[in-house]
């Protein structure tokens, strides 16, 4: 179990790092474009790249963020409940998160499948859109594994507690 | 039908809301469910997938990583350390100095960073210790810093008019412009408040004399390249140089050189800055996504449109349910984090906003100021936690009162921006 815990979290945090990275180059790439623009010239395809590298910061920050509890939640009213209720509405949320997460890695390798076999590129440079979606869904997968570890820490707390 | 569905969805959206899962996830999970209920399983999927990757891979929406680089390496820089030594320098022959010149630090930081909370748990760290040593009230000292750094949500570059300007298809340029006579006005108000309090009750900021600041001409010298960093990206967003995007870029560009060379960012600081962007970026682009895939699933049921058709037709004056559309704004505010609130509701009240004939921009003014309300406001008052959280030992309590006399100033803005809206709308009429 310790390895599968060790496994998720090497895995968000790679990822987050890779996020990072793009999160650079976007900045890189659009003030050298804001430059060049000022001597006449332009990078070809700025627009799309930074497009695709937006899409690697959110995408791969995703189970970092998860990991971490830097989402946006409402626990205002639920602190306020006994534990046993806090700790099942707690099992409650992470299941549906965990399938909404699993809908989406399935939604992203299907589309990105199509993508793939239809050739869909982008519009300047013709870079393959599909990569992209597979991105996503390796991502979200990552994501099921974070929700996965939560249920098992929270079972295991308590498991000791009994 | 459908509209019946819609409604059980926002019905299932609030109740669920308050179950502690993260907002994007429920709006997300919501979304598709009620997309499948209405269409079918395989198109539910499919606008899932597309919302998430049309709002991931959005040019417009790189905006915001990079507004919200730019603010980090301001707050890892230390830049609001210096920003509140030069208006400590400018400030400290009025009673209340040490106060104002939070607001003043607080307003000028949040033209760099636009991060509530980088701001409050800046000004926590710098301003609290200075006023804690010449023995100011802790409920003036805490509450000025939990109001001011609520500045950060209305001075541009503000994340919440770029959620606004994307969702309602509003220039983000004339948003920010919209922001500025505003922010100042409000961080005016809340000089007055504290100037008023003082002069009420003068212990609460004993007068002393104190020359430890540094010469005018250093510490303007100091936070200089603040100042030409704003202007910078304002001025070219002002003149129509830079799309948004790009003005993001120069500005976390701009903040990195600069502060690389005043030498005070670090390698470790800089990998912290952009590790921590990677983290608030996806948090704020997992709402987008999230609401909008729900706003797809509120178009399909055509509420919004029906309850646009239906308030307009009611026999009651327009001014009267902008009224009841602002209170709302107000007591929902309190419970939900501004960023949330405003994807949550603007599908469903800007199609009646703009039934009615309401400026958009000056909608999106007014319903910033009124979520900033909410950051000092309990049970969720962010600001108000993340000052409790660095200044140990003083009761949230004691925030909350010390922030409450600031909540008349932005009621008083609000009331301001009503009566006369070119307050918010005279500086983005000047744009090209």
């Amino acid at each position: 179990m310790h390895g599968f815990f060790r496994f998720t979290k090497g895995f968000s945090t790679t990822l987050n790092a890779f996020a990072a990275v793009a999160l650079i180059l976007m900045t890189v790439l659009v003030c050298t474009d804001v430059v060049l623009r000022i001597f006449g010239r332009s990078i070809l395809g700025a627009y799309e790249i930074v497009g695709f590298l937006g899409a690697i910061v959110s995408a791969f920050a995703l189970p970092q963020t998860t990991l971490d509890k830097k989402h946006v939640s409402v626990e205002v009213l639920i602190n306020h409940f006994p534990a046993h209720f806090k700790r099942t509405t707690r099992i409650l949320a992470d299941l549906l998160a965990l399938c909404l997460f699993g809908f989406i890695t399935y939604a992203g390798i299907a589309y990105g499948y199509d993508l793939k076999v239809s050739h869909e590129t982008s519009m300047t440079l013709r870079l393959p859109v599909f990569p992209v979606l597979y991105g996503i869904a390796f991502s979200s997968f990552v994501v099921m594994l974070v929700y996965l570890r939560d249920l098992i820490l929270l079972f295991k707390k308590d498991k000791a507690k009994q | 039908m459908n509209t019946l569905v819609g409604i059980a969805g926002i019905v299932l959206l609030i109740f669920l809301l308050f179950s502690g899962m993260p907002v994007g996830f429920l709006m997300a999970l919501l979304g598709f469910a009620g997309f499948s209920c209405v269409i079918s399983i395989k198109a539910g999927l499919g606008i899932v997938i597309k919302d998430i990757f049309g709002v991931f891979s959005s040019y417009n929406l790189t905006v915001i990583p990079l507004f919200i680089l730019m603010g980090q390496v301001a707050f890892h820089a230390g830049i609001g350390r210096r920003l509140y030594d030069a208006a400590y320098t400018l400030s400290k022959h009025l009673p209340g100095g040490l106060a104002i010149a939070t607001i003043g630090a607080c307003a000028s930081f949040a033209a760099i960073c636009g991060s509530t909370n980088a701001s409050a748990a800046t000004m926590t760290t710098v301003a609290l210790p200075e006023m804690k040593r010449y023995g100011y009230d802790m409920k003036l000292a805490t509450g000025t810093i939990a109001a001011g750094s609520s500045l950060g949500i209305m001075i541009p570059p503000s994340v919440i008019f770029i959620i606004y300007g994307i969702m309602t298809q509003q220039s983000i340029g004339k948003l920010f412009v919209a922001g500025i006579v505003p922010g100042i006005l409000i961080a005016l108000l809340f000089i007055v408040t504290i100037y008023a309090w003082v002069k009420l009750k003068p212990g609460v900021a004993p007068y002393k004399q104190n020359n430890s600041g540094c010469a005018k001409l250093d510490v303007l010298i100091g936070v200089a390249e603040s100042i030409f960093l704003f202007l910078l990206v304002m001025g070219g967003l002002f003149a129509g140089f830079f799309t948004p995007t790009e003005a993001g870029a120069i500005g976390a560009g701009g903040a990195i050189l600069l502060s690389v060379l005043r030498k005070n960012l670090t390698w470790s600081k800089f990998i912290q800055a952009v590790l921590e962007s990677t983290k608030i970026s996806c948090m704020v682009l997992v709402i987008v996504a999230g609401a909008t895939i729900f706003g797809h699933f509120l178009a399909i049921t055509r509420l919004p449109f029906t309850l646009a058709n239906w308030v307009t037709g009611l026999p009651l004056p327009h001014s009267f349910i902008m009224i009841i559309i602002i209170l709302l704004y107000f007591v929902l505010g309190c419970f939900i984090d501004a960023l949330a609130l405003i994807l949550l509701t603007i599908p469903i009240f800007y199609p009646v906003i703009i039934t009615m004939g309401y400026n958009p921009i000056w909608f999106g003014v007014l319903i910033v100021l009124v979520t900033q309300i909410g950051v000092i406001t309990p049970p969720v008052g962010v600001n108000v936690y993340v000052v409790s959280g660095i200044a140990k030992g003083i009761p949230l309590e004691t925030i909350f009162k010390g922030a409450f006399p600031f909540l008349l100033s932005l009621l008083i803005c609000a009331l301001l921006l009503v009566l006369f809206p070119q307050i918010s709308l005279f500086l983005p009429g000047l744009m090209k």
